[in-house]
């Protein structure tokens, strides 16, 4: 017999319906009993989740899972995972199993994260001491560094992935399913994951993953299913299956687009992430809401996601484009109608917070393990310093309290970044920069030097709306307080890291709001002013020593 | 490993809780651990809580309303610790799956651990409080005999009702909140209903009946003749007892089965 491929996954006559239950969430007592006088409580309505499922997935193969939200993709994958049992067929798995189904479910959030990882370990059938031996590795790969002992709910939804991502793939398991989520994270961990599962692939175990991305499923996936209202419509090579889901999903949005859309006209937001804040604001405000059709296109490759373009009838309906000033003008500008309105708005941003921002000096591409990453920022003074020969302690001493006789001119610094905004205003049709200047000083604008907080976004779209006044008139009224306090997704990674401010920096700019002693947090550590710079140094003279060659510093 | 359609039989729920075991015990453990987190005495609140209990009912009942009863300390702590443990159980368990919602219908966690979880950490509890009992027992000149080798028995027939309870219950409360509210009213008038406080001698005999056919005040009788009378319990009260507790085990656990992947919508 020829050695064929073993089944690692084998799904047979699958059938899995849920019965809607005539009893409404959260029923009082007294609502059960009117419902039982009147007999409403007991519905024999299905639904037929899965509808007669069968596919077998051989060993060391990886199926993606694609299908509109609805299709039975989750439940499908619960129930390979065994959180649903199939009313009919039989699902057999061979070898350990390891699932990641959803982010924050199965993290009780008054646990740290050490603990929760051991309950996650234990779910999976693995003892106290197993757990030990892997929980070092869990903590190292999950970036998560001292917070691991913090309570989870802490944690922002990037580190709660890692840490769930961490724990699944500490047990190398024969098969690994994965329910969408990769789409939370930063960069260099989404790489970091990606690296992990072709990893896993290239050592023959089985992987099943949901996803929206298709990207994702061309470039890791053997075989791909497409799943429709509970039944296969399409099983195979990737690239049949998604051309396949392509075509039928652009048909699907030709009949249905007209009859559930009104002729709203359209508003787009062009941008980088401050721009699919803007976009979150406007779409929460309901009068905007009921006027525009708010539509985010974003100017850079986020990880985890599409290319997204926008649709073609949403550029014919486009009254307003809300175009963020940068490298990469917005490139459907000749597609969209004469009327459309282009409002241009500034990234706004602050470099003076990190004085002395510079490029990575040594140029290296890989990931140095630094928590704040591959070198974001650069300091010319400590680099100096390092080319001197000066030891890591007078460096440190001299940054906090010597550099003014390094003739750092903070005051010619501030009247650059500002003249820098100031260029920046020039380019739009809204200017920024003397709020930011003025308000500034009496309350943190800031989260780092590119991250503003709510209330500068909140600034931001009402200069837009004021802007657009002469495409709608009832923008005047757009109140747009009413969106205060509604969290967005991605809210908290702007708010996540916490930049320390020089001293001087804080003084020369006269921040009354600022305090040295308060411990900041940055990419899931909590810092000292002092330890922060410790680190930041530490780095720098040991790729020095690593004979790293120095860029000279202007 | 095999799915196949949900197997609700009792059997299966032993054969998962051998699976768990491990995390059955970190559960319980951390149980132990949070109930005491933050306080200064910590873990002395084992043995404190059954003494100020005492104190208090000892007080009211003992030298206030005067039931009568020889020894009253060494008989209301035979039945209040067991009580104890069988309400506090009951407090924790009904909300069980609500408050573990996060591992409820979206993850392998196993949710029949949640019930059965504080049906176990009382547990420990409740034999931790033992060492305090025999103290109490030996200091007002009791003795303490032969009818101590049936007491595991007991508590494995105790552990064994209310974990069948609490699978009815705690399955109940997801769909229904109130339940978490009226059950306390139901726990402080089967209190009352039971005899801890005062002897089973004084009730009247017409409803004797009604009130000793209840099977936790047969349970509860039960500690009170090993540690208090030192004779042997009513083995076929506490037999069928035991039946009964074993049939609510396999209803219970089957309708916790039942609705189990239903609950998670409910959370």
């Amino acid at each position: 017999m020829t050695p064929r491929a073993i089944a690692a996954i084998s799904v047979a006559n699958v059938v899995k319906r849920f019965r809607y239950l005539g009893i409404a969430k959260q029923t009082t007592l007294k609502e059960l009993f009117v419902k039982t006088v009147r007999g409403q409580t007991h519905s024999r309505r299905t639904i037929e989740a899965i509808a007669g499922v069968s596919f077998s997935v051989p060993a060391g193969k990886a199926l993606g899972i694609v299908g509109r939200n609805g299709s039975g993709k989750t439940t499908l994958l619960r129930m390979l995972a065994g959180v649903y049992a199939p009313d009919e067929g039989r699902i057999a798995i061979s070898g350990s199993l390891a699932p990641l189904l959803s982010l924050a479910a199965g993290f009780h959030p008054d646990l740290t994260g050490r603990e929760n990882a051991r309950i996650e370990l234990m779910v999976l059938g693995y003892s106290p001491k197993q757990i030990q031996e892997r929980m070092d590795q869990i903590v190292t790969f999950a970036e998560v560094g001292d917070l691991i002992d913090a309570p989870v709910r802490t944690y922002s939804s990037g580190m709660m992935m890692r840490l769930a991502f961490a724990a699944a793939i500490s047990v190398d398991p024969d098969v690994l399913l994965l329910d969408e989520v990769l789409a939370v994270g930063d960069a260099p961990f989404a790489e970091k994951c990606l690296r992990c599962i072709d990893d896993f692939r290239a050592r023959g175990k089985t992987i099943v993953l949901v996803t929206h991305s298709m990207e994702m499923v061309r470039e890791r996936c053997d075989l791909v299913m497409w799943l429709d209202q509970g039944k296969i419509m399409a099983f195979g090579e990737p690239d049949m299956v998604l051309d396949a889901y392509r075509k039928a999903m652009a048909a699907t949005k030709e009949l249905e687009r007209p009859a559930k859309r009104p002729a709203l006209r359209t508003a787009i937001v062009y941008g980088n992430c401050q721009a699919e804040a803007l976009s979150n604001i406007l779409k929460k405000d309901e009068l905007f809401g009921s006027l525009f059709r708010v539509v985010y296109c974003h100017n850079y490759d986020a990880p985890g996601q599409d290319r997204n373009l926008p649709a073609s009838e949403d550029l014919s309906a486009c009254a307003l484009l809300f175009s963020q000033h940068g490298p990469e003008p917005f490139a459907f500008a000749d597609r969209l109608p004469k009327e459309c309105l282009t409002v241009r708005f500034p990234s706004v941003d602050f470099n003076l917070l990190w004085p002395f921002h510079c490029i990575n000096p040594y140029n290296k591409p890989q990931l140095p393990e630094l928590p704040w990453g591959p070198f974001p920022y650069g300091d010319r003074i400590i680099l100096d310093c390092i080319e001197k020969g000066m030891a890591p302690d007078d460096i440190l001493e001299y940054y906090l309290n010597g550099w003014a006789q390094y003739k750092v001119d903070l005051k010619h610094i501030t009247r650059l970044d500002q003249a820098r905004l100031e260029a920046r205003d020039g380019h739009c049709d809204i200017e920024m920069t003397s709020w930011v200047m003025e308000r500034f000083r009496s309350q943190r604008l800031f989260w780092t030097i590119n991250h503003p907080t709510q209330t500068v976004l909140r600034e931001v779209v009402q200069r837009l709306l004021n802007a657009s006044v002469s495409v709608e008139p009832a923008l005047l009224e757009v109140d747009i307080e009413k969106t205060q306090g509604v969290l967005f997704p991605n809210w908290e990674q702007l708010g996540m890291i916490n930049i320390p401010i020089h001293p001087n920096v804080a003084e020369e700019l006269r921040l009354t709001w600022y305090d040295i002693n308060r411990p900041f947090s940055s990419c899931g550590r909590t810092y000292s002013y002092e330890q922060y710079f410790r680190e930041m140094i530490d780095y720098c003279v040991s790729e020095r020593a690593a004979g790293a060659p120095v860029a000279a510093s202007a | 490993m095999i799915l196949q359609a949900a197997n609700p039989a009792a059997p299966f729920l032993a054969r998962k809780l051998y699976r768990y075991r491990w995390l059955l015990y970190e559960l319980v453990s951390r149980d132990l651990k949070l109930r005491y987190r933050g306080s200064v005495l910590g873990f002395a609140w084992t043995l404190l809580n059954p003494l100020l209990f005492m104190a208090v009912y000892a007080l009211v009942f003992g030298v206030y309303l005067r039931i009568g009863v020889r020894n009253f300390p060494v008989f209301l702590l035979s039945g209040i610790m067991a009580w104890g443990w069988f309400v506090s159980a009951m407090q924790s368990g009904t909300s069980s799956i609500v408050d573990g919602r996060m591992y409820v219908g979206k993850t392998v966690f196993p949710a029949e651990l949640l019930v059965i979880v504080p049906v176990l950490s009382n547990c420990v509890n409740f034999v931790l409080s033992l060492p305090f009992l025999v103290a109490i027992v030996f200091a007002y000149h009791q003795h303490l005999g032969l009818p101590l080798i049936l007491l595991p028995v007991i508590m494995i027939i105790q552990a064994l009702l209310t974990v069948g309870l609490l699978f009815f219950v705690a399955t109940l409360n997801v769909f229904f909140r109130d339940l978490q509210q009226l059950i306390q009213y139901l726990l402080m008038l089967l209190f009352f209903l039971v005899p801890i406080v005062y002897s089973a001698n004084v009730i009247p005999q017409s409803a004797r009946q009604f009130v000793l056919g209840d099977p936790i005040a047969v349970i509860i009788m039960a500690y009170q003749h090993i540690f208090y009378y030192n004779t042997f319990p009513n083995l076929a009260g506490l037999g069928l007892v035991f039946v009964l507790a074993i049939v609510l085990v396999i209803t219970g656990y089957a309708t916790f089965a039942h609705y189990r992947e239903m609950l998670g919508e409910y959370l």
